[in-house]
Protein backbone atom coordinates (compact mmCIF):
# COMPACT_ATOMS: atom_id res chain seq x y z
CA UNK A 1 0.00 0.00 0.00
CA UNK A 2 2.63 2.50 1.00
CA UNK A 3 4.58 1.08 -1.82
CA UNK A 4 2.33 2.28 -4.33
CA UNK A 5 1.55 5.47 -2.82
CA UNK A 6 5.45 5.91 -2.96
CA UNK A 7 5.16 4.60 -6.87
CA UNK A 8 1.81 7.41 -7.70
CA UNK A 9 3.89 9.66 -5.70
CA UNK A 10 7.06 9.72 -8.53
CA UNK A 11 4.72 9.11 -11.28
CA UNK A 12 3.86 12.77 -10.83
CA UNK A 13 7.62 13.72 -10.60
CA UNK A 14 8.70 11.60 -13.25
CA UNK A 15 9.27 15.08 -15.65
CA UNK A 16 11.85 15.67 -12.66
CA UNK A 17 13.41 12.80 -12.67
CA UNK A 18 14.09 13.09 -16.12
CA UNK A 19 15.74 16.31 -15.67
CA UNK A 20 17.91 14.99 -13.32
CA UNK A 21 18.98 11.91 -14.94
CA UNK A 22 19.69 14.08 -17.93
CA UNK A 23 21.20 16.60 -16.39
CA UNK A 24 23.37 14.25 -14.40
CA UNK A 25 24.56 12.80 -17.92
CA UNK A 26 25.47 15.63 -19.83
CA UNK A 27 27.32 17.71 -16.75
CA UNK A 28 29.83 14.67 -16.02
CA UNK A 29 31.87 14.86 -19.18
CA UNK A 30 30.84 18.70 -20.21
CA UNK A 31 33.35 20.70 -21.85
CA UNK A 32 36.20 17.55 -22.30
CA UNK A 33 37.35 17.07 -25.26
CA UNK A 34 36.36 13.18 -25.40
CA UNK A 35 32.51 13.94 -23.89
CA UNK A 36 30.73 10.78 -23.49
CA UNK A 37 34.03 9.00 -24.89
CA UNK A 38 35.13 8.29 -21.27
CA UNK A 39 32.59 6.42 -20.02
CA UNK A 40 33.92 3.65 -22.57
CA UNK A 41 37.50 4.67 -22.07
CA UNK A 42 37.22 4.29 -18.58
CA UNK A 43 36.93 0.88 -18.00
CA UNK A 44 39.10 -0.07 -20.87
CA UNK A 45 41.48 2.07 -19.54
CA UNK A 46 40.94 0.46 -15.64
CA UNK A 47 41.05 -2.76 -17.61
CA UNK A 48 44.43 -2.19 -19.24
CA UNK A 49 45.97 -1.30 -15.74
CA UNK A 50 44.45 -4.80 -13.92
CA UNK A 51 45.51 -7.09 -16.03
CA UNK A 52 49.07 -5.16 -16.46
CA UNK A 53 49.14 -5.66 -12.64
CA UNK A 54 47.50 -8.62 -12.09
CA UNK A 55 47.28 -11.42 -14.90
CA UNK A 56 50.78 -12.69 -14.09
CA UNK A 57 49.68 -13.54 -10.38
CA UNK A 58 45.90 -14.67 -10.69
CA UNK A 59 47.50 -17.61 -12.76
CA UNK A 60 44.37 -16.97 -15.62
CA UNK A 61 45.20 -19.28 -18.94
CA UNK A 62 45.69 -16.58 -20.87
CA UNK A 63 45.24 -12.85 -21.60
CA UNK A 64 42.32 -13.13 -23.39
CA UNK A 65 40.81 -15.20 -20.76
CA UNK A 66 41.85 -12.67 -17.90
CA UNK A 67 40.54 -9.39 -19.63
CA UNK A 68 36.94 -11.47 -20.35
CA UNK A 69 36.67 -12.40 -16.49
CA UNK A 70 37.83 -9.73 -15.15
CA UNK A 71 35.56 -7.14 -17.65
CA UNK A 72 32.52 -9.11 -16.99
CA UNK A 73 32.99 -8.55 -13.40
CA UNK A 74 34.08 -5.12 -13.08
CA UNK A 75 31.38 -3.87 -15.40
CA UNK A 76 28.42 -4.69 -13.01
CA UNK A 77 30.96 -3.59 -10.03
CA UNK A 78 31.62 -0.31 -11.25
CA UNK A 79 27.74 0.55 -11.66
CA UNK A 80 27.33 -0.85 -8.30
CA UNK A 81 30.18 1.33 -6.48
CA UNK A 82 29.25 4.25 -9.35
CA UNK A 83 25.12 4.20 -7.76
CA UNK A 84 26.02 3.63 -4.16
CA UNK A 85 28.84 6.51 -3.61
CA UNK A 86 26.87 9.32 -5.88
CA UNK A 87 23.40 8.09 -4.74
CA UNK A 88 23.83 7.79 -0.99
CA UNK A 89 25.33 11.27 -1.64
CA UNK A 90 22.19 12.16 -3.32
CA UNK A 91 19.90 14.12 -0.78
CA UNK A 92 22.70 15.44 1.05
CA UNK A 93 23.84 17.23 -2.00
CA UNK A 94 20.42 18.17 -2.67
CA UNK A 95 19.54 20.03 0.53
CA UNK A 96 19.28 23.24 -0.57
CA UNK A 97 16.18 22.39 -3.63
CA UNK A 98 14.56 20.07 -0.77
CA UNK A 99 14.01 22.88 2.04
CA UNK A 100 12.81 25.00 -1.17
CA UNK A 101 9.81 23.08 -2.35
CA UNK A 102 8.25 20.01 -2.37
CA UNK A 103 9.82 16.69 -4.02
CA UNK A 104 9.65 13.16 -3.28
CA UNK A 105 13.37 12.61 -1.90
CA UNK A 106 12.90 9.18 -3.22
CA UNK A 107 13.97 11.03 -7.00
CA UNK A 108 17.56 11.98 -5.87
CA UNK A 109 18.89 8.39 -5.35
CA UNK A 110 16.91 6.49 -8.72
CA UNK A 111 18.35 10.10 -11.10
CA UNK A 112 21.51 8.85 -9.56
CA UNK A 113 20.68 4.94 -10.50
CA UNK A 114 19.38 5.42 -13.55
CA UNK A 115 22.32 7.53 -14.92
CA UNK A 116 24.71 4.99 -13.64
CA UNK A 117 22.29 2.35 -15.30
CA UNK A 118 23.51 4.54 -18.29
CA UNK A 119 27.27 4.26 -17.87
CA UNK A 120 26.90 0.44 -17.36
CA UNK A 121 25.16 0.10 -20.40
CA UNK A 122 27.89 2.07 -22.17
CA UNK A 123 30.75 0.17 -20.21
CA UNK A 124 28.74 -3.40 -21.30
CA UNK A 125 29.16 -1.95 -25.01
CA UNK A 126 32.70 -0.90 -24.57
CA UNK A 127 33.28 -4.72 -23.48
CA UNK A 128 31.96 -5.87 -26.39
CA UNK A 129 34.28 -4.05 -28.21
CA UNK A 130 37.49 -4.78 -26.51
CA UNK A 131 36.27 -8.53 -26.96
CA UNK A 132 35.44 -8.76 -30.03
CA UNK A 133 39.01 -7.52 -31.16
CA UNK A 134 40.23 -10.50 -28.85
CA UNK A 135 38.32 -14.20 -29.17
CA UNK A 136 34.63 -13.06 -29.20
CA UNK A 137 32.68 -16.67 -29.58
CA UNK A 138 28.98 -15.10 -29.38
CA UNK A 139 26.71 -17.47 -27.17
CA UNK A 140 23.22 -18.14 -26.83
CA UNK A 141 23.66 -17.68 -22.92
CA UNK A 142 23.89 -13.62 -24.17
CA UNK A 143 20.46 -13.85 -24.15
CA UNK A 144 20.33 -14.10 -20.55
CA UNK A 145 21.91 -10.93 -19.95
CA UNK A 146 18.92 -8.53 -19.65
CA UNK A 147 18.30 -11.18 -16.63
CA UNK A 148 21.33 -10.76 -14.69
CA UNK A 149 21.34 -7.25 -15.41
CA UNK A 150 17.58 -6.53 -13.99
CA UNK A 151 19.02 -8.81 -10.79
CA UNK A 152 21.87 -6.58 -10.74
CA UNK A 153 19.29 -3.63 -10.91
CA UNK A 154 17.29 -4.33 -8.41
CA UNK A 155 20.03 -5.27 -5.69
CA UNK A 156 21.80 -1.78 -6.45
CA UNK A 157 18.67 0.25 -6.09
CA UNK A 158 18.09 -1.34 -3.01
CA UNK A 159 21.49 -0.39 -1.40
CA UNK A 160 21.56 3.14 -3.17
CA UNK A 161 17.99 4.39 -1.92
CA UNK A 162 18.80 3.39 1.88
CA UNK A 163 22.70 5.44 1.67
CA UNK A 164 20.60 7.87 0.58
CA UNK A 165 18.46 7.83 3.70
CA UNK A 166 21.36 6.85 6.33
CA UNK A 167 23.94 9.13 5.18
CA UNK A 168 22.05 12.06 6.28
CA UNK A 169 21.49 10.86 9.70
CA UNK A 170 24.88 9.57 10.31
CA UNK A 171 27.32 11.34 8.58
CA UNK A 172 30.18 9.34 8.52
CA UNK A 173 28.22 6.83 6.54
CA UNK A 174 29.65 8.36 3.70
CA UNK A 175 33.49 7.98 4.98
CA UNK A 176 33.05 4.41 5.76
CA UNK A 177 31.20 3.45 2.55
CA UNK A 178 34.46 4.04 0.34
CA UNK A 179 36.42 1.97 2.85
CA UNK A 180 33.48 -0.61 2.92
CA UNK A 181 33.61 -0.63 -1.41
CA UNK A 182 37.78 -1.20 -1.24
CA UNK A 183 37.40 -3.80 1.10
CA UNK A 184 34.37 -5.47 -1.10
CA UNK A 185 36.39 -5.04 -3.95
CA UNK A 186 38.78 -7.55 -2.96
CA UNK A 187 36.34 -10.02 -1.29
CA UNK A 188 34.50 -10.41 -4.43
CA UNK A 189 36.21 -12.38 -7.08
CA UNK A 190 36.73 -9.81 -10.00
CA UNK A 191 40.25 -9.34 -10.18
CA UNK A 192 40.83 -13.23 -9.70
CA UNK A 193 38.50 -16.35 -9.60
CA UNK A 194 37.10 -18.09 -6.96
CA UNK A 195 39.04 -20.96 -7.59
CA UNK A 196 42.44 -19.50 -6.34
CA UNK A 197 40.58 -19.54 -3.22
CA UNK A 198 41.79 -22.50 -0.96
CA UNK A 199 38.77 -24.31 -0.14
CA UNK A 200 38.53 -23.44 3.69
CA UNK A 201 38.37 -19.82 2.77
CA UNK A 202 36.11 -20.06 -0.34
CA UNK A 203 32.79 -20.53 1.72
CA UNK A 204 33.15 -17.68 3.09
CA UNK A 205 31.98 -16.19 -0.53
CA UNK A 206 28.62 -17.21 -0.13
CA UNK A 207 28.30 -14.57 2.40
CA UNK A 208 28.78 -12.08 0.38
CA UNK A 209 26.17 -10.35 -1.46
CA UNK A 210 27.94 -9.02 -4.44
CA UNK A 211 29.38 -12.62 -4.91
CA UNK A 212 25.59 -14.18 -5.87
CA UNK A 213 24.96 -10.77 -7.66
CA UNK A 214 27.92 -11.35 -10.50
CA UNK A 215 27.96 -14.31 -10.13
CA UNK A 216 25.64 -14.54 -13.45
CA UNK A 217 27.74 -11.94 -15.18
CA UNK A 218 30.51 -14.33 -15.01
CA UNK A 219 28.56 -17.58 -16.01
CA UNK A 220 27.18 -15.12 -19.05
CA UNK A 221 30.11 -13.10 -20.22
CA UNK A 222 33.28 -15.09 -19.27
CA UNK A 223 32.22 -18.80 -19.55
CA UNK A 224 29.97 -18.29 -22.34
CA UNK A 225 27.27 -20.68 -20.29
CA UNK A 226 23.42 -20.16 -18.96
CA UNK A 227 23.91 -19.98 -15.46
CA UNK A 228 23.06 -22.83 -13.09
CA UNK A 229 19.64 -22.46 -11.75
CA UNK A 230 20.87 -22.44 -8.09
CA UNK A 231 22.67 -19.43 -9.38
CA UNK A 232 20.09 -17.47 -10.60
CA UNK A 233 17.59 -18.27 -7.46
CA UNK A 234 20.37 -17.19 -5.33
CA UNK A 235 20.99 -13.75 -6.95
CA UNK A 236 16.93 -12.94 -7.23
CA UNK A 237 16.49 -13.45 -3.92
CA UNK A 238 19.36 -11.27 -2.67
CA UNK A 239 18.37 -9.06 -4.69
CA UNK A 240 15.01 -8.90 -3.57
CA UNK A 241 15.84 -8.51 0.18
CA UNK A 242 18.27 -6.19 -0.46
CA UNK A 243 15.32 -3.77 -2.62
CA UNK A 244 12.72 -4.53 -0.18
CA UNK A 245 14.86 -3.63 3.07
CA UNK A 246 16.52 -0.64 0.96
CA UNK A 247 12.62 0.85 0.66
CA UNK A 248 11.90 -0.15 4.01
CA UNK A 249 14.51 1.74 5.65
CA UNK A 250 13.90 4.90 2.97
CA UNK A 251 10.33 4.71 3.70
CA UNK A 252 11.01 4.54 7.41
CA UNK A 253 13.29 7.19 7.58
CA UNK A 254 12.16 9.63 4.55
CA UNK A 255 9.21 11.69 6.24
CA UNK A 256 11.93 13.12 8.93
CA UNK A 257 14.81 13.42 6.62
CA UNK A 258 14.05 17.21 6.13
CA UNK A 259 14.50 18.27 9.77
CA UNK A 260 18.20 16.34 9.69
CA UNK A 261 19.19 17.84 6.99
CA UNK B 1 -17.62 22.67 -2.44
CA UNK B 2 -17.86 23.28 -5.78
CA UNK B 3 -16.17 20.56 -8.66
CA UNK B 4 -12.38 21.89 -9.64
CA UNK B 5 -12.15 24.60 -6.59
CA UNK B 6 -9.26 24.91 -4.27
CA UNK B 7 -9.00 24.61 -0.89
CA UNK B 8 -6.67 24.39 2.26
CA UNK B 9 -7.67 22.85 5.66
CA UNK B 10 -5.78 22.70 8.77
CA UNK B 11 -6.69 21.11 11.98
CA UNK B 12 -4.98 21.88 14.87
CA UNK B 13 -1.68 21.54 13.34
CA UNK B 14 1.55 21.27 15.25
CA UNK B 15 5.29 21.59 14.26
CA UNK B 16 7.93 20.49 16.91
CA UNK B 17 11.48 21.18 16.46
CA UNK B 18 14.19 19.01 17.91
CA UNK B 19 16.88 20.76 18.21
CA UNK B 20 20.17 18.43 18.02
CA UNK B 21 23.22 19.87 19.45
CA UNK B 22 24.42 18.86 16.04
CA UNK B 23 22.03 18.17 13.66
CA UNK B 24 23.77 14.73 12.40
CA UNK B 25 25.00 12.67 15.31
CA UNK B 26 28.03 11.14 14.45
CA UNK B 27 29.07 8.03 15.41
CA UNK B 28 31.37 8.78 17.61
CA UNK B 29 27.63 10.74 19.63
CA UNK B 30 26.02 7.93 18.49
CA UNK B 31 27.96 5.34 21.02
CA UNK B 32 28.77 7.84 23.66
CA UNK B 33 25.89 10.54 24.14
CA UNK B 34 23.40 7.77 25.30
CA UNK B 35 26.01 7.22 27.83
CA UNK B 36 27.33 10.84 28.95
CA UNK B 37 23.92 12.26 28.74
CA UNK B 38 20.81 11.21 27.42
CA UNK B 39 20.12 12.08 23.77
CA UNK B 40 21.01 16.10 23.63
CA UNK B 41 17.41 17.37 22.41
CA UNK B 42 15.16 20.23 23.13
CA UNK B 43 12.45 21.10 21.17
CA UNK B 44 11.14 23.98 20.20
CA UNK B 45 7.66 24.37 19.32
CA UNK B 46 7.45 26.49 16.09
CA UNK B 47 3.53 25.98 15.31
CA UNK B 48 1.07 25.37 18.09
CA UNK B 49 -2.33 23.93 17.09
CA UNK B 50 -3.17 26.04 13.90
CA UNK B 51 -6.42 25.38 12.54
CA UNK B 52 -7.76 27.36 9.50
CA UNK B 53 -9.67 27.05 5.99
CA UNK B 54 -8.50 28.62 3.37
CA UNK B 55 -11.03 28.99 0.40
CA UNK B 56 -11.13 29.09 -3.29
CA UNK B 57 -10.44 32.74 -4.51
CA UNK B 58 -8.95 34.00 -0.94
CA UNK B 59 -5.85 36.10 -1.16
CA UNK B 60 -4.12 35.60 1.86
CA UNK B 61 -1.39 37.49 3.57
CA UNK B 62 0.93 36.40 6.87
CA UNK B 63 2.08 38.92 9.30
CA UNK B 64 4.18 38.54 12.04
CA UNK B 65 7.72 39.55 14.03
CA UNK B 66 10.21 37.23 13.11
CA UNK B 67 10.21 33.99 15.03
CA UNK B 68 6.24 33.78 14.84
CA UNK B 69 5.72 31.26 12.50
CA UNK B 70 4.65 32.58 9.27
CA UNK B 71 7.69 30.47 6.99
CA UNK B 72 6.87 27.51 8.90
CA UNK B 73 3.31 27.40 8.22
CA UNK B 74 3.97 28.11 4.84
CA UNK B 75 6.71 25.00 4.23
CA UNK B 76 3.99 23.13 5.93
CA UNK B 77 1.05 23.78 3.06
CA UNK B 78 3.58 23.73 0.57
CA UNK B 79 4.65 20.11 1.90
CA UNK B 80 8.13 20.62 2.99
CA UNK B 81 7.62 19.77 6.55
CA UNK B 82 5.53 16.71 7.77
CA UNK B 83 3.41 18.61 10.71
CA UNK B 84 4.54 17.04 13.82
CA UNK B 85 0.34 16.60 14.80
CA UNK B 86 -2.99 17.88 13.12
CA UNK B 87 -3.76 16.99 9.54
CA UNK B 88 -4.02 19.17 6.36
CA UNK B 89 -6.14 18.66 3.15
CA UNK B 90 -6.01 20.31 0.65
CA UNK B 91 -6.96 20.31 -3.17
CA UNK B 92 -5.04 22.38 -6.39
CA UNK B 93 -1.76 22.26 -7.48
CA UNK B 94 0.75 23.97 -5.28
CA UNK B 95 2.92 26.41 -6.89
CA UNK B 96 5.45 27.48 -4.20
CA UNK B 97 8.01 30.51 -4.68
CA UNK B 98 9.84 30.26 -1.02
CA UNK B 99 13.00 31.06 -3.14
CA UNK B 100 13.92 32.78 -6.47
CA UNK B 101 14.95 29.71 -9.06
CA UNK B 102 15.37 27.22 -6.36
CA UNK B 103 15.66 24.50 -8.45
CA UNK B 104 18.26 26.19 -11.04
CA UNK B 105 21.78 24.32 -11.37
CA UNK B 106 24.03 26.83 -12.38
CA UNK B 107 26.53 24.27 -14.74
CA UNK B 108 23.17 23.56 -16.95
CA UNK B 109 22.53 26.38 -19.20
CA UNK B 110 19.63 28.74 -19.42
CA UNK B 111 17.33 26.66 -21.49
CA UNK B 112 18.45 23.33 -19.40
CA UNK B 113 17.37 25.30 -16.75
CA UNK B 114 13.79 26.54 -17.38
CA UNK B 115 12.91 22.72 -18.40
CA UNK B 116 14.36 21.72 -14.99
CA UNK B 117 12.98 24.33 -12.99
CA UNK B 118 9.47 23.96 -15.07
CA UNK B 119 9.47 20.35 -14.03
CA UNK B 120 10.08 20.78 -10.63
CA UNK B 121 7.23 23.32 -10.29
CA UNK B 122 4.87 20.68 -12.00
CA UNK B 123 5.00 21.71 -15.59
CA UNK B 124 5.23 19.14 -18.33
CA UNK B 125 8.26 19.53 -21.04
CA UNK B 126 5.68 20.33 -23.92
CA UNK B 127 4.41 22.57 -22.31
CA UNK B 128 7.32 24.23 -21.19
CA UNK B 129 8.92 24.49 -24.95
CA UNK B 130 6.04 25.95 -25.79
CA UNK B 131 6.34 28.49 -23.22
CA UNK B 132 9.95 29.22 -24.00
CA UNK B 133 10.27 31.88 -26.63
CA UNK B 134 7.46 34.19 -24.16
CA UNK B 135 9.71 33.26 -20.94
CA UNK B 136 12.89 34.48 -22.66
CA UNK B 137 11.66 37.35 -24.49
CA UNK B 138 10.22 38.25 -20.24
CA UNK B 139 13.20 37.87 -18.98
CA UNK B 140 15.26 39.99 -21.86
CA UNK B 141 18.32 37.56 -21.60
CA UNK B 142 19.75 38.08 -25.02
CA UNK B 143 18.98 34.95 -27.43
CA UNK B 144 22.77 33.80 -27.21
CA UNK B 145 22.89 33.22 -23.77
CA UNK B 146 20.34 30.79 -24.30
CA UNK B 147 22.77 27.85 -24.09
CA UNK B 148 25.28 29.18 -22.22
CA UNK B 149 25.86 27.79 -18.26
CA UNK B 150 23.85 30.36 -16.20
CA UNK B 151 26.90 30.69 -13.85
CA UNK B 152 27.88 32.94 -16.47
CA UNK B 153 24.80 35.02 -15.82
CA UNK B 154 24.87 37.87 -14.38
CA UNK B 155 22.69 37.62 -10.64
CA UNK B 156 20.22 40.18 -12.14
CA UNK B 157 20.00 37.96 -15.41
CA UNK B 158 19.61 34.71 -13.18
CA UNK B 159 17.00 36.83 -11.17
CA UNK B 160 15.21 37.25 -14.23
CA UNK B 161 14.83 34.23 -15.54
CA UNK B 162 13.85 32.48 -12.10
CA UNK B 163 10.99 34.82 -12.34
CA UNK B 164 10.07 34.62 -16.34
CA UNK B 165 9.84 30.93 -15.68
CA UNK B 166 7.85 30.58 -12.40
CA UNK B 167 5.56 33.75 -13.96
CA UNK B 168 4.60 31.64 -16.89
CA UNK B 169 3.05 28.59 -14.79
CA UNK B 170 -0.68 28.77 -14.02
CA UNK B 171 -0.62 28.44 -10.17
CA UNK B 172 -3.41 27.48 -8.40
CA UNK B 173 -2.22 27.57 -4.95
CA UNK B 174 0.45 30.30 -5.46
CA UNK B 175 2.83 30.58 -2.10
CA UNK B 176 4.99 33.36 -2.08
CA UNK B 177 7.62 33.95 0.48
CA UNK B 178 8.99 37.80 -0.29
CA UNK B 179 10.63 36.73 -3.14
CA UNK B 180 10.31 40.40 -4.92
CA UNK B 181 13.45 40.39 -5.09
CA UNK B 182 16.61 43.06 -6.87
CA UNK B 183 16.90 43.69 -10.48
CA UNK B 184 17.15 47.47 -11.98
CA UNK B 185 14.65 49.51 -11.95
CA UNK B 186 12.78 48.59 -15.43
CA UNK B 187 12.58 45.43 -14.74
CA UNK B 188 10.84 45.36 -11.23
CA UNK B 189 8.26 47.94 -12.53
CA UNK B 190 7.60 45.28 -15.30
CA UNK B 191 7.50 42.52 -13.31
CA UNK B 192 5.75 43.97 -10.42
CA UNK B 193 2.97 44.39 -13.34
CA UNK B 194 3.34 40.84 -14.30
CA UNK B 195 3.58 39.61 -10.52
CA UNK B 196 -0.23 41.39 -10.17
CA UNK B 197 -1.40 39.50 -13.09
CA UNK B 198 0.24 36.46 -11.99
CA UNK B 199 -1.64 36.69 -8.39
CA UNK B 200 -5.08 37.72 -9.99
CA UNK B 201 -5.05 34.21 -11.60
CA UNK B 202 -4.06 31.94 -8.70
CA UNK B 203 -7.15 30.35 -6.83
CA UNK B 204 -5.66 30.70 -3.66
CA UNK B 205 -2.99 33.18 -2.53
CA UNK B 206 -1.07 33.14 0.24
CA UNK B 207 1.75 35.68 0.93
CA UNK B 208 4.58 35.87 3.65
CA UNK B 209 5.61 39.73 3.86
CA UNK B 210 6.54 42.00 6.33
CA UNK B 211 5.77 45.00 4.20
CA UNK B 212 2.29 46.05 4.98
CA UNK B 213 1.73 48.10 2.36
CA UNK B 214 2.28 45.29 0.40
CA UNK B 215 0.39 43.13 2.43
CA UNK B 216 -2.82 45.64 2.04
CA UNK B 217 -2.69 46.28 -1.80
CA UNK B 218 -2.66 42.37 -2.67
CA UNK B 219 -4.70 40.47 0.16
CA UNK B 220 -8.28 41.04 2.01
CA UNK B 221 -7.43 38.67 4.57
CA UNK B 222 -4.68 39.07 7.03
CA UNK B 223 -3.35 36.58 9.65
CA UNK B 224 -1.36 38.01 12.18
CA UNK B 225 0.81 35.26 13.63
CA UNK B 226 3.02 35.49 17.08
CA UNK B 227 5.11 32.37 19.24
CA UNK B 228 3.52 30.02 17.02
CA UNK B 229 -0.13 30.96 17.23
CA UNK B 230 -2.59 32.90 15.24
CA UNK B 231 -3.03 36.10 17.33
CA UNK B 232 -5.81 37.74 15.16
CA UNK B 233 -7.20 36.54 11.96
CA UNK B 234 -9.76 38.86 9.87
CA UNK B 235 -9.96 41.35 7.12
CA UNK B 236 -6.85 43.28 6.41
CA UNK B 237 -8.39 46.95 7.30
CA UNK B 238 -8.77 45.37 10.31
CA UNK B 239 -6.17 42.94 11.47
CA UNK B 240 -3.00 45.24 9.89
CA UNK B 241 -3.96 48.42 12.22
CA UNK B 242 -4.06 46.21 15.25
CA UNK B 243 -0.58 44.79 14.34
CA UNK B 244 1.07 48.95 13.49
CA UNK B 245 -0.06 49.16 16.91
CA UNK B 246 1.55 46.33 18.63
CA UNK B 247 4.09 47.33 16.96
CA UNK B 248 4.23 50.97 18.42
CA UNK B 249 3.13 49.82 22.06
CA UNK B 250 6.50 47.11 21.61
CA UNK B 251 8.48 50.20 20.76
CA UNK B 252 7.80 52.46 23.48
CA UNK B 253 7.52 49.76 26.04
CA UNK B 254 10.50 47.42 24.54
CA UNK B 255 10.82 45.67 28.65
CA UNK B 256 7.44 44.93 28.44
CA UNK B 257 7.93 42.45 25.21
CA UNK B 258 11.68 41.39 25.38
CA UNK B 259 11.74 38.83 22.33
CA UNK B 260 8.65 40.04 20.27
Amino acid sequence: MAFLQELRKLNAFREVLRNLVSSDLKLRFRRSFLGYGWSLLYPVLTMVILAAVFSKIMKFESAAEMILYVFAGLVPWNFFVGSCLAGGNSVLNNEALIKKIYLPKLIFPLAVLFARFVDFLFNLAALFIIVSFISFKPSWALLLLPGATLILFLFIEGVTVALAAINVYVRDAAHLMSVIFQLAFYATPIIYREDILPGNVRYLLEFNPLVHIIRPFHSILAAGQAPPLEQWGMAAAVAAVAATVGHWIFMRLERNLIFRL
Amino acid sequence: MADGESYIRLRDIGLTFKLYANKSFSMREMFLSPLKHGWQTSDFEALKGITLDILHGERLVLIGPNGAGKSSLLKIVAGIYPPTSGEMTLRGRITPLIEMGAGFNPELTGRENVFLNAAILGVPRAEAQRRLPKIMEFSEIPPHFLDTGIKYYSSGMMMRLAFSVAMELEPQILILDEVFASGDGHFVEKATRRMREFIASAHILILVTHDLQLARSVAQRCIWMDHGCVVQDGPVGQVIPAYEAALRTADTQPAAKPNA
